[in-house]
């Protein structure tokens, strides 16, 4: 089923029509997933798994190297898949009117489309560094020839930091792969396969992740380092976060909607997928640390925000700060905090597709997005000012809005966090400040420009109201965010279970 | 031995010489035809070089090693390790052949010293004997020399002479190297007994010397630091053929004559001179030069000349495991080098010949025009950047899994750092391998020229596309041949 997935994504090379072909792609994979997730079960560990060897080269009296082309999904990712294919269709959407180098365009974003789907189902390291890399090139292209005027240089320097980060991913996967064997031919060949990493067993005796001790000096520590550096890039955390607002603020409109919304959620699940159970020990002595590294993305990309001229960078830097909640959540290594974690990155990228999306439909109608030329849109502009609220507020944390659920969780994780002790509940408390500086950078700017009298420098002709198309693409997004705001439990179903599995590997080794 | 059994013996290995008979009558066939006015027109005289390579190959493949065999009473050696980089060579000269140009001047000699050159390489790599070791390698380059003056221009004259001069010096040491060796082990056969037993009766300080003066000679010819520095002024004015053709014949030969003569001077660790350290030395600052210098480059053939010289240092850093495991992981290496280095070249011949590129800021705006051949550039450059979806990235997993695994099998911090560093050189080297891609895609165009296209660079660059992104694919199909080559001489 999932194989399915990819397969569809990819057919890339069609003459013609590429926009109906990549509509149809996009459209069918909704339907595979709704058709997924009605055979879906919660209790379940992996669903809809497709194993197939790779390859498998001898080496002689070192063994194999081999991998699996091993796909599957599970409570977690169930519900990336399910924002994913949404988001891709969206995305498809908001290119339509795409003019130039057509070919391109619709190619790279299919093999993106690919790759992201790729990444959120693949289960074997190797395979999914490969669909990690594999985002790089076509996000390189799409932003570097369809972005606006600063596009060379955004593209270059995503590309160079997605790049350093995934060579860090790289040693720590070959120092992972090298540390456990595949049980099916014990003695003979390491593996990459994360279901067997996942079992301690296969862990070898005097390999370099073989130790008790996970603070900074050992392996442990530093593998952990590794992959943690390595996806908060690409979550991006401050102070690893500049190439962002670039990337963001240059990308096309539906380049800017797939980033915020897909890309950054990879560095999460990157690291709840592979990076704390494996590593489990590293993972709980770290946590004061990556606490801290959260807690300073929510400040410093709030405050951030709040000085931001353009509404793209003031949009990109509320990211910033959205996915500092996520690293938040996972230091505290509660169920609440976990589960908060993973609500928020998926409401998240619900709630940054839209407010990418709005900014795009204020940008076509005016190519102007500072935010001291306008005032008084809402007079104008009424639906489109209504979406902008409904963004606003569920970004915002009001409760109602899905934003709010994790948010709320996530703190209710920090307070009750036991390996941060009272330093968890400083840090929550210091976090609140952070939910206040995105009220008012909020506020403020729905004051600065949707109230008082009405002024736009670009003059008011071009104001047209929305088009069908817009509000087809930004009415299931607005509803998506009410519906998990009110009703929590349609994800939680999904996420709980996985989150009871995922937390008890983490007793087991500590203390 | 006597008369008869030396007389049965060159007959056996006369046998498993064909692909060289078939070689050397190609070339006389090429001589006499040049020397025939009607004959002698660049297409005959291509034809005929390409049929010989082409007959060559096919015998290489055909009379394929099932296991070693001693010739001439241990002068050469048939093996599957020879028997695939003979396979290389024979390939990178059918591709250099292939995309001469047609107003190539003095063709007749143009060819002859190409089939020349692949002759030297495959003695080259059979030989087990310092002597044949030497002229075999020595038939490449002085064949090296002289094609990397066909463009005929001043600075062709001046990139081929410093070749030739750097290339004399450092053989000359070399000759001394091995004579020295020689002596201390009375014995030229590298692959004997009497070698081996001599190397550890003989005085330290005398293998040292002649040992590091034999390795220096391999070293320059395969560009790597400290001896690199003929390379890119040869690479940047010689054809482009040829330049390509320079990248990997020479580079392999000497590669594969350095892991057969380190393979016997190491001794299984019983030696007393740190070899692998040497090497590993050796592929560190290949590495950390040839990337660093090639980040400031503005011309794409003085580009690809650091890159191939970081490229050396990557190949050197699996040979300095001296395990079959380095082995296996330089030779997948090699071939992808190769087939990568290929492409990129072809590709930038193409764009040579037909929009008269000659510097990396002329490429701006030609990706709309040529996309499919700009796409294929691109896979070249990621492939020896080494990231998905090429065979480069199957290539250095392989050698960083390699490395690391021979860190942790005998604790040689040196391994870890070249882990490390290559690990970080492949971070540097994105830059350059990516400028020509962000030329031709980000920069507009100045003026759109007409298109001539040729039909035989879009087919090879096809074959060879298609091989990266197999290679990745499924890397087993590559690794299955490599397998039944065996390490043990």
């Amino acid at each position: 089923m999932a194989i399915g997935l990819l397969l569809l994504a990819v057919p890339v090379r069609l003459r013609g029509v590429f926009r109906w072909s990549a509509l149809l792609a996009s459209v069918a994979q909704v339907v595979v997933f709704v058709f997924l997730l009605r055979s879906f079960d919660a209790a379940q560990p992996w669903q809809a798994m497709e194993q197939t060897p790779w390859f498998s080269i001898d080496l002689g009296t070192w063994g194999k190297l081999q991998a699996t082309y091993l796909v599957a999904i599970d409570g977690l990712s169930v519900g990336l898949v399910g924002l994913s294919v949404l988001v891709l269709l969206i995305a498809v959407g908001s290119s339509w009117h795409v003019q130039e180098n057509i070919k391109g365009y619709w190619s790279l974003l299919l093999i993106l489309n690919g790759s992201i789907i790729g990444s959120f189902c693949a289960l074997d390291l190797l395979l999914f560094y490969v669909f990690f890399e594999f985002m790089l090139i076509p996000m390189y292209f799409l932003i570097g020839i369809w972005g606006g005027p600063r596009r060379e240089y955004a593209s270059i320097k995503f590309f160079l930091y997605t790049l350093a980060g995934s060579i860090f991913i790289l040693i720590g996967i070959i120092l992972v792969y090298l540390s456990y064997q595949d049980p099916t031919q014990p003695a003979v060949a390491h593996t990459f396969n994360i279901l067997h990493i996942y079992q301690p067993l296969q862990l070898l005796i005097d390999s370099p992740l073989y130790s008790t001790d996970a603070t900074l000096g050992s392996y442990r520590g530093w593998v952990f380092g590794l992959f943690f550096i390595g996806f908060a890039i690409k979550l991006p955390a401050v102070p690893l976060h500049t190439w962002l607002p670039d990337a963001h603020v240059e990308a096309p409109t539906a380049i800017s909607v797939v980033l915020a919304a897909l890309l950054l959620k990879i560095g999460g699940y990157g690291l709840i997928r592979f990076v704390y159970p494996v590593l489990p020990d590293a993972a709980q002595h770290f946590s004061p640390w990556v606490a801290a590294v959260g807690l300073l993305s929510i400040i410093y990309g709030a405050m951030n925000a709040l000085a931001s001229k353009d509404l793209k960078r003031l949009v990109a830097y509320s990211s910033v700060s959205h996915m500092g909640f996520v690293l938040l959540g996972l230091a505290s290594g509660t169920s609440e905090g976990t589960a908060g974690a993973i609500y928020q990155m998926i409401s998240h990228g619900l709630i940054s597709a839209m407010l990418f999306l709005l900014v795009g439909v204020l940008y076509d109608r005016t190519h102007d997005r500072e935010i001291n030329h306008y005032s008084g849109l809402a007079e104008r502009m009424k639906p489109f000012t209504a979406f902008v609220l409904i963004a606003f507020f569920a970004s915002m944390g009001i409760p109602g809005f899905s934003g709010f659920i994790g948010e709320l969780m996530v703190f209710l994780g920090a307070f009750r966090a036991a390996g941060l002790g009272a330093f968890g509940m400083w840090v929550a408390l210091a976090a609140t400040v952070g939910l206040l500086l995105g009220a008012a950078y909020y506020l403020w700017t729905l004051q600065r420009m949707f109230f008082g009298p009405f002024h736009s420098r670009a003059g008011e002709h071009n104001l047209l109201p929305l088009t069908a198309r817009e509000y087809a693409l930004l009415l299931p997004l607005a509803v998506a965010t009410v519906v998990l705001g009110l009703f929590p439990q349609l994800l939680l179903h999904y996420i709980n279970p996985f989150v009871q599995k995922f937390l008890s590997a983490f007793p087991a080794l500590s203390h | 031995m006597n008369v008869g059994t030396f007389l049965q013996d060159t007959v056996d290995g006369l046998r498993h010489l064909g692909a060289e008979v078939i070689l050397l009558s190609g070339w006389v066939l090429i001589l006499l035809a040049g020397l025939i006015p009607a004959l002698a027109k660049t297409g005959v005289l291509r034809t005929l070089a390409l049929l010989t390579l082409a007959a060559t190959a096919y015998w290489v493949v055909w009379d394929w090693p099932a296991d070693t065999l001693t010739l001439f009473g241990g002068l050469l050696k048939h093996d599957a390790f020879g028997a695939l980089a003979k396979l290389i060579f024979c390939a990178s000269a059918l591709f250099a052949v292939a995309i001469t140009s047609r107003g190539q001047r003095h063709s007749h000699e143009y060819f002859l010293l190409l089939v020349a050159a692949v002759l030297g390489g495959q003695l080259a790599a059979m030989s087990t004997h310092l002597l044949v070791m030497v002229l075999a390698l020595e038939i490449v380059s002085l064949c090296g020399y002289a094609l990397a003056g066909f463009a005929f221009t001043k600075t062709g004259a001046e990139g081929s002479l410093k070749y030739f001069i750097m290339g004399s010096a450092l053989t000359a040491l070399m000759i001394y190297g091995a004579s020295l060796l020689y002596g201390a082990t009375g014995s030229m056969d590298f692959s004997s007994d009497v070698f081996a037993t001599g190397l550890l009766r003989a005085p330290t300080s005398l293998v040292w010397v002649g040992g590091l003066l034999l390795v220096a000679g391999l070293l320059m010819k395969i560009a790597s630091v400290p001896f690199h520095f003929w390379a890119p002024d040869a690479y940047e004015a010689g054809p482009t053929p040829v330049v390509a053709f320079l990248a990997v014949v020479p580079k392999v030969a000497a590669m594969v004559v350095l892991a057969r003569v380190m393979w016997v001077l190491y001794a299984g660790g019983e030696a007393l001179v740190p070899w692998p350290t040497i090497l590993g030395v050796a592929a560190l600052a290949s590495m950390v030069v040839g990337n660093l210098a090639a980040l400031g480059q503005t011309t794409p053939k003085r580009l690809l000349a650091y890159s191939s010289i970081a490229q050396s240092g990557f190949m050197l850093a699996a040979l300095s495991c001296l395990t079959p495991g380095g082995l296996s992981a330089w030779v997948f290496y090699a071939v992808v080098f190769a087939a990568a280095n290929w492409v990129v070249f072809i590709a930038l011949d193409v764009f040579e010949k037909e929009h008269g590129c000659t510097e990396v800021s002329s490429f701006a705006g030609l990706g709309r025009q040529r996309v499919a051949l700009a796409v294929v550039l691109s896979l070249g450059m990621l492939s020896l950047t080494g990231l998905p979806p090429a065979g480069g990235f199957t290539a250095k997993l392989l050698l960083f899994t390699t490395l690391w695994g021979t860190f942790e099998g005998n604790g040689e911090w040196l391994y870890q750092l070249l882990f490390f560093v290559g690990l970080a050189n492949t971070v540097v080297s994105l830059f350059f391998y990516l400028k020509i891609p962000y030329y031709l895609f980000f920069k507009p165009a100045p003026a759109a020229a007409p298109i001539k296209s040729s039909r035989w660079p879009v087919f090879f660059l096809t074959v060879l596309g298609a091989l990266l992104v197999a290679v990745f694919l499924r890397p087993d199909a590559l690794t299955g041949w490599i397998n039944r080559v065996t390490f043990a001489w």
